[in-house]
């Protein structure tokens, strides 16, 4: 039997989450935004995807709009979502960012199982529409989500390397590295984090979700578990906080290394065993990879050595070059 | 009446946990994610050993054990990583977490386990019931903290714990021994983890998910209690575990563990520094 | 299909070019459900939670499946052909099941798929019916599968509406008035409870306290303090083994000494060691203790693992659903998912010749007779949505240290919501 439409759901996951990461970097490597809440966010994109597209007869009732207009919408909500999240917890900094982006994500998920109303609570929401579905042999349709996935992965990379190239992501990696600095020359570093944060929202309700989505098939409150998060998050550290592409690779290393565990065989019996390895091989990755190549396989470092010469000198060593490169 | 009963038991239990937590906070600045898993692994050990040579020889070795354990991780996981900062530091204690959580499901199994410990049944006292293992349980958890506190403050140890917290250079400067007080910093955190992990185990049930499932409410405890004094944070674990529990007589109980985060974010956002801290510290992580 | 299994490099860097060149509908490289019937081994998949919430289920569901699997292949076979069963992990959750239900049909080649559990079952369902694959269900109660089962879903266990159904009734029958729910928060365990909530309430007089909690506490007092406030004569816990130990041992430290009723996934031994094990009574799809088919497989099992087969763990319903695979393949006389699919009610159900066994089931069908498989853990007749149509359950309470069933009942079927 061939073993490629496997790959292809395992490769298809491994974007989802690399898109997920890529959009983190922007928020945490580039604007030093260290967000735990990933998974609420992906979880608020995909129930309002979910719920736009699902008819308005069905289980858990939705809007039935097409695919594409739940996208818009998807994105357009968890960009609002996250605003609004944003808006109290972007003055705090730290740790304390990060603890209550956590909390938000675990009340988002919370408040899913809860209020079944409106989510289908823990038994989830199913016939979730898959955009072409109906054109395809069922056999051939993960090989159609992976070529989806690719396309939403592109696009994240296009924003990523604007946002990377232009004086706005010039101005959030330099309120990262000395904020008061950035303030005292007039930066308006709290919209620029919110305006981050809601772009980061946007395109996660935009793609990531809506792809996550169409790789579940229904969704659970169970999916959107911190586990998420901190699959997304070790994927970009190990990929390289604060390179350009690092969060991608990284993301599809861990997924694809994790999944190949499934290509051992092994007696039934000491599945459990091997079922340890996933976790096991994540936690040595961290550990290893943090010990001997802290940066991770790709470096900030790396990735603006030549494109953007002046934002090199803009370290926490020279801050002294800001001003120059900003006006 | 009764609910405030519950709420003590659980934020005491809250209390042994987080300050363990705490005390690495303080002294190698950072959040130690696989604190949970040490939970976990006492709970484990506990059970498994308690079960063969009896309940105090098994919770003393089991103790030991993750304490020892916890040098070690210090020693060789953290300690070579630490000029790295906070946030290197974080990674690599959730790297560790995994790595406990892979070995505990590869070693212990996923089975549900339970410590073979009646705690009898519930005396009526006026308005309250509280069973004799629930007060035994009160009292370990209220010695466990008085013990640490008595420690810190009463002890040379505990004012070289005390001055390598508040300014580490400095303590080095003035001549304590910074990397013995780390390791016996590590022993206790870890041990007092292992004990939590035990009560809550006797408590309930022990399963591989217990180090996920206690790990952010030791987080919201820790960050609510601010990184002063110890008795900060204990005094938010107790407030936590209270309003949880007295909550159900408010709202529908399904809402319980959002009640604890919407405190976390409302303090937060209103004092930044934590309900119980003196002096403020920005930018901890980062 | 003849593509063999390469290096993984390369594969993902192929696999990105075939996604690309597969979007004009071009033909793929597996129809997975449709017909190979090119030799070699019959793969029977079979994704289960080896790992996470369900680990425990597991074990002997394994066990049980290779019972069936043995005994398909020493009576020859299925249409001449060895069967292997190829086992997945699905780590219980919905994204395990996705891969690890990708990895049985495209890389092990899996021509039926059983034992997922309800979530897998729900978040899949659309993409077994797309790919034709015959699925039955040997634990799930999901209320989902009680009118979208029958062309590609089938189970061999009650509906959760069911499990509902035969709390409230127990209630009932007994005389109690006043009941207090416990009930977790997850799928599993609300399913169940709303039905016996809507049920029990429906009758003149009744009252009921629902109490909701959510997995994963340290202690669950304040929520078992609010389900005796109301001072109930019956107490019905609905909640996995690690919320419902704390629990049952909670209600004991308060000193309530009234019946409990325990939903199924707490028939475990784990709970006969609590204080107020003589209290919990617990409903449960049984086994058919008499029908030769359970005595068979009952020595087999016992002589694998050295245990007695036990309702709570489904170990029986995982052999019965092997066995049918295997009679309604032989039945199709080909291994076409749809094919194979429109066979299994026909097998498992009236009319037709009973039989016992693999072996006898097949001298039967080459004989040209219409069968009709009596099972291990029920007769398995199922109604055209391919639901049980008189599961049998039985009244389970904690004798001697160990559950084991008292009486059987019926459902009383007045109780079901006049829908």
């Amino acid at each position: 039997m061939s073993t490629l439409p496997f790959w292809a759901t395992v490769l298809t996951f491994g974007l989802v989450i690399g898109m997920a990461a890529l959009l983190l970097n922007i928020e945490a490597g580039w604007g030093g935004m260290w967000d735990l809440g990933i998974a609420g966010q992906v979880a608020v994109g995909a129930y309002s995807y979910a719920l736009l597209t699902s008819p308005p007869d069905a289980v858990v009732p939705g809007l039935g709009l097409p695919f594409w207009a739940a996208m818009v919408g998807a994105g357009l909500i968890t960009m609002i979502v996250s605003a609004l999240i944003g808006w109290p917890t972007l003055r705090l900094r730290g740790e304390y960012f990060l603890i209550t982006t956590f909390a938000f994500a675990e009340i988002i998920r919370q408040l899913i199982v809860i209020q079944r109303g409106l989510t289908g609570g823990t038994f989830g929401v199913t016939g979730i529409d898959k955009p072409f579905a109906e054109y395809f042999l069922p056999s051939a349709y993960p090989f159609i989500l992976l070529g989806l996935a690719a396309a939403a992965t592109v696009l994240v990379l296009l924003v990523s390397q604007r946002v990377s190239n232009s004086t706005y992501g010039l101005t959030l990696r330099a309120a990262r590295d000395n904020e008061p600095l950035a303030r005292s020359m007039g930066t308006a570093v709290d919209r620029v984090r919110i305006a981050t944060y809601a772009l980061v929202g946007l395109m996660t309700g935009l793609l990531v979700a809506p792809v996550y989505v169409w790789f579940l098939g229904a969704l659970v409150p169970a999916s959107f578990t911190t586990h998420l998060t901190f699959l997304v998050w070790t994927g970009l550290v190990i990929g390289g906080l604060g390179s350009r592409l690092g969060g991608l690779i990284g993301a599809v290393v861990l997924t694809v290394a994790s999944e190949a565990v499934r290509l051992i065989s092994v007696d039934p019996e000491h599945a459990s065993r091997l079922a340890a390895f996933q976790p096991f091989l994540v936690g040595v990755l961290l550990i290893v990879l943090l010990r001997w190549r802290p940066e991770g396989l790709l470096s900030e470092r790396g990735a603006f050595r030549k494109r953007a010469k002046p934002l090199d000198r803009i370290r926490r060593d020279d801050p002294q070059t800001l001003e120059a490169v900003s006006a | 009446m009764q609910s405030l009963v519950f709420g003590l038991i659980t934020g005491s239990l809250l209390a042994v946990a987080t300050a363990g937590f705490a005390l690495l906070r303080n002294t190698e600045r950072f959040l130690h994610i696989a604190h949970g898993q040490f939970m976990a692994l006492g709970a484990f050990l506990a059970v498994v050993l308690t079960a063969q040579w009896g309940l105090v020889p098994g919770v003393l070795v089991s103790v030991t054990v993750v304490a020892g354990a916890g040098v070690l991780c210090g020693a060789l996981l953290f300690d070579p990583v630490k000029p790295q900062g906070g946030n290197v530091l974080l990674f690599t204690s959730i790297g560790l977490a995994w790595v406990i959580y892979a070995l505990l499901i590869a070693v212990f199994g996923t089975e549900v386990r339970i410590f073979e410990v009646s705690l009898g049944q519930g005396w009526d006292l006026g308005p309250i019931s509280l069973a004799p293992g629930e007060l035994a349980i009160l009292a370990i958890a209220a010695l466990v903290i008085l013990g640490l506190w008595l420690l810190l403050n009463r002890t040379g140890l505990g004012r070289s714990i005390r001055a390598v917290a508040s300014n580490r250079e400095l303590a080095e400067v003035r001549g304590v021994p910074v990397v013995r007080v780390s390791r016996v910093i590590w022993a206790l955190s870890s041990a007092l983890a292992a004990v939590a992990g035990i009560l809550l185990g006797v408590l309930g049930t022990v399963t591989t998910e217990l180090g996920w499932s206690n790990i952010l409410l030791v987080l919201a405890a820790a960050v609510l209690g601010g990184t002063g004094n110890i008795l900060g944070v204990i005094a938010a674990s107790l407030v936590l575990g209270i309003v949880m529990d007295a909550s159900a007589l408010v709202i529908d109980t399904s809402y319980r563990p959002v009640v604890a985060f919407v405190i976390l974010i409302g303090v937060l956002v209103l004092r930044p520094e934590g309900l119980f801290s003196v002096a403020r510290r920005r930018e901890v992580a980062a | 299909m003849t593509r063999r299994r390469g290096s993984v490099i390369p594969l993902l860097l192929s696999s990105l070019v075939v996604a690309a060149c597969a979007e004009p509908g071009g033909p793929s490289a597996a129809d997975s459900g449709g017909a190979s019937d090119d030799g070699g081994d019959i793969v029977f998949g079979q994704l289960l939670g080896i790992t996470g919430d369900y680990a425990s289920f597991s074990p002997p569901a394994i066990e049980a499946a290779q019972i069936a699997v043995d005994e398909i292949n020493e009576a020859g076979g299925v249409l001449g052909r060895e069967v292997t069963l190829a086992t997945e992990d699905n780590r219980s959750t919905v994204d395990g099941a996705i891969a690890g239900y990708q990895k049985l049909v495209s890389v092990d080649g899996a021509q039926v798929l059983g034992s997922l559990e309800s979530d897998g079952i729900v978040a899949l369902y659309d993409t077994i019916t797309e790919q034709q694959l015959p699925t039955i269900c040997s634990s799930c109660g999901t209320t989902f599968l009680d009118d979208k089962g029958g062309e590609y879903f089938f189970r061999v266990t009650a509906s959760d509406s069911d499990a509902g159904l035969i709390a409230a009734q127990l209630a009932r029958d007994a005389g109690y008035k006043n009941m207090s729910m416990i009930v977790q928060n997850t799928e599993g365990a609300s399913g169940p409870a709303e039905v016996a909530e809507a049920a029990f309430s429906g009758i003149e007089g009744n009252e009921v306290n629902t109490v909701t909690i959510e997995p994963g506490r340290s202690s669950y007092a304040a929520e078992v303090d609010q389900a005796l406030s109301t001072n109930p004569d019956v107490i019905y816990v609905g909640a996995g083994i690690e919320a419902g130990l704390p629990i049952l041992r909670e209600i004991h430290r308060r000193g309530y000494d009234v019946p409990i009723i325990v939903s199924p996934d707490l028939i475990l031994p784990e709970t006969t060691t609590v204080p107020n094990a003589d209290n919990l009574v617990a409903a449960l799809g049984a086994f058919d203790v008499d029908s030769p088919t359970y005595e068979s497989y009952a020595e087999r099992f016992q002589e694998r693992t050295g245990e007695e087969p036990s309702p709570g763990l489904y170990d029986a319903n995982n052999y019965d659903q092997y066995i049918l695979f295997a009679l309604a393949m032989q039945a199709a006389g080909t291994t076409d998912g749809s094919e194979v699919a429109s066979k299994i009610i026909d097998v498992a159900s009236a009319p037709g010749t009973k039989v016992y066994s693999y072996a006898e089931g097949l001298e039967a069908l080459e004989n040209g007779e219409e069968i009709n498989f009596e099972g291990a853990s029920s007769s398995l007749d199922m109604n055209e949505n391919g639901n049980l149509v008189s599961p049998q359950l039985s009244i389970l309470r904690i004798v001697n240290g160990e559950w084991a069933p008292t009486e059987s009942v019926a459902i009383d079927s007045s109780l079901r919501p006049s829908a």
